[in-house]
């Protein structure tokens, strides 16, 4: 019982064209970047895997997952804006599908880079795969194929809470709880990355290519003067008829994933998490009409329902408290026959729009209700009338509504999210089970513009009290670099290369992506709420 | 209440469709019908058909059905009058005719002089030779081993050696030229003695393109002497029938009244009663020879029932009687055309050989001139223990254009799933132009071997039949059922 | 990964994907390249089914033995057999591989020798038997193979993992076999 969306979209309009040619620029760059990530790798590399018989790893997946199932890929430009772009998808491929009819994470090392050597931000990515798995209770297939931790940015990757140790940290969390992982061992793996398959529940290693060994024989060498081939020193034989540090022993990567599926099959799948549901039915609207939706110009302003309208279910959608706290839009709807409680923002928060939205949040946690935020925000309203209002502490009430939620949270980036209204909007640290962003995406503590102008007036005043003035030039000059770090990191790569985020999707993929990642989330169960001291 | 005085109750040793067929007549006649039968054998149609089945035992389940003594020793416990031999088996056992009579029991058969007479290829082509019948030039190996291969030479090539004690084909041998002819005569004798433990050979000049034509021959023990017109089986598979039609085809009428007095004149001079067969090799030049005489019923015998509408199985219950056979050769007559094929459990696409499985699905083509004499039934297992065939689908139309048209229908409306059978095979011969034309001759399924072979399937036709399959493949179906919402409905979807 | 079937000693790749929810389930089939929906339902008799197959409708028995598929189409009957991706795998290793060593799967002494270098063996055909802590184990033949070397002669002592007998993998009776 809800009711379809009324769009006012002209799709004739000029403006509605003018978007659509410029996010159509804009997808066109993402894909060619993803296509330049996922498959563009030097020929030496290529050839040095088609030497070892090597599967291309997103071949490796292709094989893995059930015939006929999406396939939903995290982080596919991570990395992108470091390491002089070297570490393509940072590494290691990491997503959510299915295998033998069970929703699992792969995570895949990618050898055609430096031999599958993990980065700062692959051993990030490795982490954030593990922590969705924990968060989600995703049971985990991890193809090992890595040559171990790059040894030239060692100190960024080795030692701190959540580097490399995270990995088997995690590892180690997610048996305890019962979660089973696999991994199919492809190559080496040496130190640290030994851990990954002697903390699997099950393995499979690949008999000639396969190597599990705490010390490779380079090392074994230096440290003990002990001469040995990998083969010997930690084969597929060995382990699997010696050692038992591995389970079964394959003949080819083929034959290897077969039987990863094969043990896949064997896992008891969990009960999920019960919400409302109903019969899944496509948006009554064409999801490619965001492209003329989504403006051009950050500075302009749309609304929100025309997205919503093109992202769930029928286009129905019950919308909360529609006359009140007017700039955050709440309401009901399905997603791929999921409920969800959708919070998206339709300008800048007010004091009655962050009540209204923790309201909301606080119904949809009793009410047992996923959330879905859809964030283009600016901030929280600024000036002395709101202050007096105390927006601070009706944004904290947001906040911390939206902080302690206890049903799982899904943010997707569509267009600014800047300040606070990050925060309140469930933005990285409030710990959402998934977050997308759109290509379009900007992110920062503040624009860049404003960013710009309030370093420029800070110094102008200072050099006032000084009894001097700058030239425009000089403003200028003190603005321009500002101008230009802002812009550049506060783009929706440089966000998903630091992994700000989990990926950033086409537009038209948001209801999918979002339709696996709650589907995801229901295999941990949602316990009561809670909450803090709001400061009423 | 039975119709024929004496007959109360017949044991049938044999199994299969004609253990069926033969208890078809007991009952329809008020007599009581028994039946042999091995354990393999005991849930079979042929033992759902009779009114007693009782064990028989022997180290395989052919050896079972070939003692004898344990067959007369059954008939005799439980007081049945006759025992029907069917074909095959004991059928052609002159011995055990001989004991079954003594045991004071019915013979439905010929006598066991007649049998022993016979049943020997050379002593048989001596008796009609001495009558004037044609016969191929010959040479037999016991006149004078040493000679043979001279004497075998001398009646021209190519040559046919076979068995002097054989039948259905085993161990026969085409020879083209005196060179092959030492190797083949050594391979004829060993089959000789591994197939009918009888080591004699024999010679004859192998007819080119010939035809195989068999007349029925219906006699009792009162001198009658019928003949029910002749059979064409002419189209075989390494020796063995797989389509017999009557009338023959192409046969002017004074060739068939020919032959078929012929049929009556051996039978005759060989004081023969019950029910036998005539065979001929007739040579496309209108010559004709005689091949061999059958004393027992013939597998392809339904369609000589359908055209002249008389029960062989009951004439021979009233000749094993004593019964003067109320016929008269004037008024038996020919009734359009009939049709039998048989369907065997074997691949003919890979040299007719034999195939095994289970019946799974068995669903016989029903309809107007459409009769099936099968033994089996679904849920069956067909082993290599007995014969590959598994039943024969007998057609009756007004014409052969007719019958032909009706038997491919048959054919293709008759499903027998869980084994491979040459039923499309023969579906093909008979929608062969040759073949619709009538020129058949024993040659027909290698001369048109091309022609006949299985069309390779079209690719929409595979997709059909692999669709089919798949969606029937547990395995397949589970897992597709296992993937689940909403990632099910997403399809192959990327990011 | 789709699952291989064979008809007429070729073989078929079948993809399935699920199109539709729940309500309006369907399975598309990629069959050699082609995507089409598929559909099969039974039909008024035993074995009887209706296909449907991109709309068109095709009358038809199956019957379905382990994993062999009797499909009586269009008066022809078809036998397709469907494969384990991984016992396939493996076979094309064993054939392509060649040779093999049987080894001792643990200490003990040859009981008797079953078979001579040359013979050729049927899967599951005993091999040796040997006798370890007072329990006597049939070693069988995994595959059909020709034994290219015995190793041991019955009284002989062996420790765990001594090679026992040497094979070489058959072809001819591989496929058979599974047909059976």
């Amino acid at each position: 019982m809800m009711r379809r969306i009324e769009s006012r979209v002209d799709r004739h309009a000029p403006l509605y064209q003018r978007f659509r040619a410029a996010n159509l620029a804009r997808i066109d760059e993402f894909r060619r970047r993803q296509s330049d990530a996922r498959f563009t790798r030097p020929q030496r590399d290529l050839d040095r895997l088609a030497h070892h018989g090597k599967l291309f790893v997103r071949d490796r997946i292709e094989r893995l997952l059930d015939p006929g199932t999406p396939f939903l890929e995290l982080s596919s430009l991570a990395a992108n804006s470091e390491y002089d772009g070297e570490s393509k998808s940072a590494s290691v491929v990491t997503g959510i599908g299915i295998v033998a009819g069970r929703e699992v994470i792969v995570r895949a090392d990618d050898p055609s880079i430096k031999g599958g050597a993990w980065y700062p931000l692959t051993v990030k990515k490795n982490v954030r795969c593990l922590d969705i798995a924990i968060e989600n209770r995703l049971p985990v297939v991890h193809m090992c194929d890595s040559a171990g931790g790059f040894l030239p940015l060692q100190s960024q990757l080795f030692a701190d809470r959540v580097s490399a140790g995270r990995i088997f940290r995690n590892q180690s969390i997610l048996s305890q709880m019962g979660v089973p992982q696999l991994s199919l061992v492809f190559g080496h793996c040496t130190a640290g990355g030994a851990y990954i398959p002697s903390l699997s529940d099950y393995s499979v290693i690949l008999r000639g290519n396969g190597g599990i060994f705490l010390g490779g024989p380079p090392l074994v060498k230096a440290a003990t003067g002990e001469i040995v081939d990998a083969n010997t020193l930690g084969g597929a034989d060995v382990h699997t008829r010696v050692s038992g540090v591995a389970d079964y022993a394959a003949d080819s990567e083929e034959e290897a994933i077969l039987l990863g599926r094969e043990i896949v099959a064997q896992w008891t799948r969990g009960e999920k998490t019960r919400i409302e549901s109903r019969e899944p039915e496509p948006p009554a609207y064409d999801p490619a009409e965001l492209y003329g939706i989504i403006p051009d110009d950050i500075k302009i302003q749309f609304d929100m329902r025309e997205v919503i309208a093109r992202i769930v279910d029928g286009s129905y959608f019950h919308e909360y408290q529609p006359d009140y706290g007017t700039t955050l839009v709440c309401g009901y709807a399905f997603i791929w026959g999921q409920k969800v409680g959708i919070l998206a923002n339709n300008g800048v928060l007010f004091n009655d729009s962050s009540l209204k939205g923790a309201h909301f949040i606080e119904l949809c946690n009793q009410n047992r209700t996923p959330l879905v935020f859809l964030q283009n925000i600016t901030g929280f309203m600024v000036g002395r009338e709101y202050e007096a209002r105390g927006i601070c502490k009706d944004g904290a009430k947001f906040i911390m509504a939206q902080s302690c939620s206890v049903v799982p949270k899904f943010t997707v980036m569509v267009n600014g999210s800047f300040g606070a209204g990050n925060y309140g909007m469930c933005g990285r640290a409030y710990d959402g089970r998934f977050i997308f962003s759109w290509p379009n995406h900007q992110i920062g503590i503040m624009g860049a513009e404003q960013a710009a102008n309030t370093l420029a007036d800070v110094k102008i005043r200072q050099l006032e009290r000084a009894g001097k003035t700058l030239a425009a030039e000089e403003i200028e000059a003190i603005r321009r670099p500002v101008l230009e770090s802002f812009e550049r990191e506060s783009t929706a790569y440089y966000a998903t290369s630091q992994l700000w985020d989990d990926g950033i999707i086409d537009p038209v993929d948001t209801r999918n992506a979002l339709g696996i990642a709650i589907s995801a989330s229901l295999h941990t169960p949602i316990e009561r709420p809670s909450y803090g001291v709001l400061r009423l | 209440m039975s119709q024929i005085p004496g007959i109360g109750k017949v044991l049938i040793a044999n199994r299969g469709e004609i253990a069926v067929r033969i208890a078809r007549t007991l009952t329809r006649l008020g007599i009581a019908s028994a039946l042999v039968a091995h354990a393999e054998d005991e849930d079979s149609p042929a033992a759902r058909s009779v009114d007693e089945v009782h064990r028989i035992e022997g180290t395989t389940p052919v050896a079972s059905y070939l003692d004898g003594a344990q067959v007369i020793g059954i008939a005799k416990r439980i007081g049945a009058d006759a025992i029907h031999p069917g074909y095959g088996f004991l059928s052609e056992n002159a011995d055990f005719a001989e004991a079954v009579i003594a045991a004071g029991l019915r013979w439905i058969g010929p006598s066991p002089k007649s049998m022993r007479m016979l049943g020997d290829k050379i002593e048989a082509r001596r008796f009609v030779a001495k009558l004037g019948v044609p016969l191929t030039p010959s040479a037999s190996e016991e006149d004078d081993p040493k000679s043979f291969p001279a004497r075998a030479a001398k009646n021209g090539f190519p040559l046919l050696i076979k068995a002097s004690a054989g039948g259905g084909g085993k161990g026969m041998q085409i020879v083209r030229d005196a060179d092959a002819l030492p190797q083949a005569i050594l391979l004829a004798r060993s089959a000789a003695g591994r197939y009918f433990k009888d080591e004699r050979i024999y010679a004859e000049r192998y007819v080119e393109s010939p035809r195989h034509i068999e007349v029925q021959i219906l006699a009792d023990t009162h001198g009658q002497v019928f003949h029910l017109f002749e059979r064409d089986c002419s189209i075989q598979r390494r020796f063995q029938k797989l389509i017999e039609e009557t009338p023959a085809p192409g046969l002017s009428p004074a060739l068939r009244s020919s032959i078929c007095e012929r049929a009556v004149q051996i039978a005759r001079a060989a004081d023969y009663h019950n029910a036998g067969t005539v065979e001929f090799i007739l040579a496309p030049n209108g010559e004709y020879y005689f091949l061999e005489m059958n004393t027992r019923l013939q597998v392809e015998h339904p369609v000589t029932e359908l055209v002249t509408g008389i029960d062989l199985v009951e004439q021979q219950l009233r000749v094993a009687a004593g019964e003067k056979l109320a016929l008269r050769q004037e008024t038996i007559r020919v009734d359009g055309a009939a049709i039998e094929c048989r369907l065997c459990a074997e691949d003919a696409d890979h040299d007719f050989r034999p195939a095994t499985g289970e019946l799974l699905v068995f669903r016989p083509a029903e309809g107007p001139g459409i009769r099936f004499d099968g033994g089996i039934a679904e849920g069956q297992r067909i082993t290599t223990a007995f014969d590959p065939m598994l039943a024969k689908l007998i057609v009756h139309a007004v014409d052969r254009k007719s019958a032909t048209l009706l038997a491919i229908r048959a054919l293709e409306e008759t499903v027998i799933l869980g084994c491979t059978t040459n039923s499309s095979f023969l579906a093909r011969v008979l929608a062969h132009p040759e073949f619709q034309a009538g020129r058949v001759e024993t040659g027909f399924i290698p001369a048109h071997a091309d022609s006949l072979a299985a069309p390779p399937l079209e690719d929409a036709e595979r997709r059909v039949l692999l669709a089919a399959a798949a969606l029937s493949n547990r395995d397949f179906l589970e897992r597709v059922h296992a993937v689940p919402e909403p990632f099910g409905s997403m399809g192959a979807w990327r990011n | 990964m789709g699952y291989d079937f064979s008809l007429e000693d070729r073989d078929a790749r079948v993809t399935p994907a699920r199109t539709g929810a729940a309500l309006d389930f369907g399975i598309e089939l990629e069959i050699d390249g082609r995507t089409l929906r598929a559909a099969l339902e039974p039909g008024t008799s035993d074995g009887e089914f209706i296909l449907t197959l991109d709309g068109q409708r095709e009358r038809l028995f199956v019957a379905t033995r382990h994993d062999v598929h009797f499909v009586h189409w269009r008066g022809r009957s078809h036998r397709i057999e469907a494969w384990n991706a991984l016992d396939r795998i493996r076979q094309a290793a064993i054939l392509a591989g060649g040779a093999e060593e049987v080894r001792a799967p643990m200490p003990g002494v040859v009981v008797s020798v079953a078979v001579e270098n040359g013979a050729e063996v049927a899967r599951g055909a005993l091999l040796l038997t040997i006798e370890s802590m007072k329990l006597q184990t049939a070693i069988t033949a995994t595959h059909a193979a020709r034994v290219t070397e015995v190793c041991v002669a019955a009284g002989d002592h062996f420790d765990q993992g001594s090679p026992l007998i040497r094979l070489e993998a058959l072809a001819a009776h591989a496929g058979e076999e599974r047909k059976s």
